[in-house]
């Protein structure tokens, strides 16, 4: 018997073991409530794989470094430079068990949890009037300004959309990354250090002493440049601390070779006493030069987000087609930027539904509304909501209005939010989108109908015949808000698509088919950006005379906008032709074997493919059969096929020409417009690099004549991942000459 | 040297779920030597908290939910207490100024959750019981058996 107080223990092994001994093997006493189900979860004790707290033989779970030996400013260099490794690898993903939490130093810091900042030392018991080590001081003003900066992007990104273990790891393991202490204070603490750094520069010598201000200058650009985030305006001042630490950042890079390593300082062997129940896991060790580039990226990144709220374009409103460029663009650079950089652009964007700081999602929506489909139109005009009467009609189009902005507002932002999370995220969310998209199209219908009749349409006939007679064919309404829609659903349809090739989705044998359903979304697109420049053109001219100087320039921004829409579309089936032409006649060459799949059909894999697509009614998705013969094209010769593809890619590079002319407002691409157009660089040398693949195969055909298949071409045909072609939408197959004879 | 246990939740886990059972003197109790009394006995002790020892000198202490023929033990919301180590003893040592050979410390503890501690390393279980309620044991303990005899007679 024995305990804590009011408790007793008996010791029941013997007759425990004795009852245990006379169940049969399999048979379990067990809590009616507990079902082996949940057992499964269950850690197994002593076994080394699972039991964290688990010692080999003779393993101590103490550390034996000590902290409190005096260290020379080289170490404390060596320390520091090892911390910005395990900070970005945390930046990247990994847990903080593996990384930051692996020193020593910090640990100690913050174990147990100090109430006072003063006990926020990794010595505790110091007497208060000794001369302290200044390089302890160096250090741990460094670690507390790390800390603090970890504590505030964790709870940044916890706050946004991310997903654990994916993106990011925010556990903290039951650790307080001193939450509770003010940044100010903080702040003093690295001053006091750096002004001590530059007091005892003599006795250290200038070199050293400069390398640890770096250190420490960074960390103070670092948390301003985190407490400045918060605000969303003015991204001038807010990039100031990110340019400074892009610069730091080099001085700190150029005077790694002062460091001297202390490897012992970090330990595995500290994470088996955080709150987490997995053994000790390897440290996360990224190289210097990794970690230097990282946070390069990191520091530039920094900046450019900021761009996004440059939006101050004169008069001519905030596009936020400009923004989905940006972030379009700015997500789609190789590396991605990291998660942190995402959320703060997600809070730039989205923060308590203002967005970008200063903006009602009324605006942008409407400000959309107008550039796609509604230039100058009376629907948007905010005179409405002053209208009163209940019968007038421009109550009733205000009121209509506002319907349609409720329905659409939150999918609407959804694609935003959707692109500011990592690239399988955003293809899988996409999938969901395109659902709700439809939902928003068939609603918008029925708001442009009660619309039409509040301000009296005519109908017209479309696509025009360009007869006097027009008998027979039915006049169709301009039908605005489901036309928008119904432009989102498809761009969202390709994207879907083309993610998929830049993802490495599919197989090489099923690129032929996937480029070929591109094109066909691409030339949907194109026909109904077509049929809304055919009704606002219309519009303007009846509104021709009356208009103002500004409903002209919303005329002009529209058109331009549609432009350069059917510009992308005609490119995207192009270029989508090409490549569907140039995959079927590799397949018929023998030069892309399928590999063999004896448990599957074609036809159920095209089902499996298309799911995500198989519930959209507009453009309904082709049958299996349309399906493989627009693919196959088995009734054309293979050299038609290659000649095809060469035809297509002509075009698509002309396209592409002109399109790289456009200037950053012609293009939409204000504040990205490098990143945008290294995009229509990356694409026309996929062109040309298609162009030579097809004119290989082409030669070597007739070289060899019809009918030679694989092999006998003397061809290899090798296709590599999207993310290291010249382009990732655009898959393009290497091919190499062989000696047939080897 | 007999370590304090501090529970973090003492009165809502021996309650768990509403199922308390009778209290009894285990000291006093027989080792059950016939299969019923055998899971009779186990029964008991199911929900309640047991403090296992096992080989490496480590204590876990959980509420007891399952058990087989091997003796592996499945125990929900574990806390694991250790030893301290010869280090820290030796530092205990030297700034306690200890009496009679005698120092006091506390064992390190974390939480586990669910675990299962295999047979094969469990060398020591104890039970826990509230000694309050241990006091009215000498009637419970024949409510107790009694209790026991029916369930034994409907199964």
């Amino acid at each position: 018997m024995g305990g804590s107080e009011g408790i007793v223990a008996f010791d029941i092994t013997k007759k425990f073991r004795a009852a245990a001994g006379t169940l049969e093997l399999g048979e379990l006493v067990k809590d009616d409530f507990f079902s082996l189900f949940e057992s499964v979860g269950a850690l197994e004790i002593m076994d080394p794989k699972m039991d964290s707290g688990c010692l080999a033989p003779g393993e101590s779970l103490d550390e034996d470094y000590d902290v409190t030996r005096p260290l020379s400013p080289g170490e404390v260099i060596g320390i520091i430079d090892q911390l910005f490794c395990l900070e970005m690898a945390w930046y990247q993903g990994y847990p903080l068990s593996q990384t930051l939490l692996t020193n020593v130093y910090i640990d100690r810091m913050l174990e147990p949890e100090p109430l006072i900042l003063q006990d926020a030392d990794f010595i505790r018991e110091r007497i208060a009037k000794e001369q302290r080590d200044p390089m302890h001081v160096v250090l741990r003003a460094y670690c507390l300004g790390l800390v603090k900066c970890c504590w505030y992007i964790n709870d940044r990104i916890k706050f946004e959309h991310y997903y654990e273990e994916e993106d990011f790891v925010t556990n903290t393991y039951h650790r307080s990354l001193l939450d509770s202490f003010d940044l100010n204070d903080i702040n003093d603490e690295i001053m006091a250090a750096r002004r001590l750094v530059h007091s005892i520069r003599h006795r250290i010598g200038n070199e050293l002493a400069q390398a640890l201000g770096f250190r420490l200058e960074l960390r103070t650009a670092f948390l301003r440049a985190i407490e400045l985030s918060v605000m969303r305006s003015n991204p001038e001042s807010l990039s100031l601390p990110w340019t400074q630490m892009k610069a730091v950042w080099e001085m700190i890079y150029q005077s790694r070779h002062l460091g001297q390593p202390v490897p012992e300082a970090f330990s595995t062997k500290i994470q088996r006493r955080l709150a987490s129940t997995m053994p000790p896991r390897p440290i996360v060790k990224l190289s210097t030069e990794e970690t230097y580039k990282h946070f390069k990226k990191l520091f530039v990144d920094g900046i450019n987000v900021l761009n996004v709220l440059n939006y101050h374009d004169s008069q001519s409103l905030l596009v936020l087609t400009y923004h989905q460029n940006f972030v379009m663009t700015f997500q789609s650079q190789k590396p991605q930027p990291l998660v942190y950089i995402r959320t703060l652009l997600q809070s730039f964007l989205f923060k308590d539904m203002i967005i970008l700081g200063k903006l009602s999602i009324r605006h942008v929506l409407d400000d959309d509304l107008s550039l796609v489909v509604l230039p100058a139109s009376k629907f948007l005009d905010p005179a409405n909501d002053l209208v009163e009467a209940p019968h007038h009609p421009r109550y009733a189009l205000a009121h209509q209005m506002e319907l349609f902005r409720q329905r659409a507002a939150q999918s609407y932002l959804d694609i935003f939010r959707a692109f500011c999370q990592n690239r399988c995220r955003i293809r899988r969310t996409l999938c969901h989108s395109i659902q709700d998209w439809e939902t928003v199209q068939v609603d918008a219908e029925e708001i442009d109908q009660l619309l039409r009749l509040q301000i009296d349409e005519k109908p017209h006939v479309y696509p025009p015949t360009g007869d006097e007679d027009t008998s027979g064919v039915e006049p169709t309404y301009s039908l605005p808000l489901s036309s928008w829609a119904y432009l989102y659903k498809l761009r969202l349809m390709e994207w879907i698509v083309q993610l998929g090739f830049e993802l490495d989705i599919y197989a090489p044998d099923e690129l032929a088919g996937m480029y070929w359903y591109l094109s066909d979304l691409a030339r949907h697109r194109a026909r109904l950006v077509d049929r809304i420049s055919y009704f606002t053109k219309l519009r303007a001219a009846e509104e021709k005379g009356g208009a103002t100087a500004a409903q002209e320039a919303a005329f002009i921004r529209s058109k331009h906008y549609l432009y350069q829409a059917s510009f992308d579309a005609a490119i995207t089936w192009e270029m989508a032709d090409a490549m569907s032409n140039m995959y079927a006649a590799l397949g018929r060459l023998g030069l892309i074997v399928p590999p063999p799949r004896p448990y599957s059909t074609d036809e159920l894999r095209y089902d499996v493919r298309m799911k995500p697509f198989g519930t959209i009614g507009l453009p309904e998705l082709p049958s299996w059969e349309v399906y493989r013969a627009s693919t196959d094209r088995a009734q054309v010769e293979t050299e038609k096929l290659l000649e095809d593809a060469r035809l297509s890619l002509e075009q698509a590079q002309r396209g592409l020409e002109v399109v790289a002319r456009m200037s950053e407002k012609e293009s939409f691409s204000v504040g990205c417009y490098e990143r945008w157009l290294g995009g229509v660089t990356g694409q026309i040398r996929a062109v040309e690099k298609a162009g030579v693949v097809v004119e290989v195969v082409m030669r070597k055909l007739e070289e060899k004549g019809e009918g030679t298949k694989g092999k006998e071409l003397g061809l290899k045909v090798g296709i590599g991942k999207a993310a290291e072609g010249e382009h990732e939408w655009w898959v393009v197959p290497t091919v190499e000459e062989i000696d047939q004879r080897a | 040297m007999q370590p304090p246990f501090p529970s973090p939740f003492p009165l809502s886990r021996n309650n768990h779920r509403g199922r308390s059972k009778a209290i009894m003197n285990y000291d006093a109790l027989p080792t059950p030597s016939s299969k019923p009394e055998a899971t009779d006995f186990l029964q008991t002790l199911l929900n309640k908290n047991l403090r296992v020892g096992t080989t490496d000198g480590r204590m876990f202490w959980g509420s007891f939910k399952c058990t087989d023929s091997d003796c592996n033990l499945v125990l929900q919301h574990t806390y694991e207490y250790r030893p301290p180590s010869l280090a820290q003893l030796e530092a205990a040592t030297t700034t306690q100024n200890p009496q009679k050979g005698k120092v006091v410390m506390d064992m390190t503890s974390r939480y586990l959750g669910l675990v299962v501690v295999p047979g094969q390393y469990v060398t020591k279980i104890q039970v826990e019981e509230f000694a309050s309620q241990l006091k009215s044991s000498a009637q419970g303990q024949q409510q107790q058996q009694q209790q026991i005899a029916k369930k034994v007679e409907i199964s």
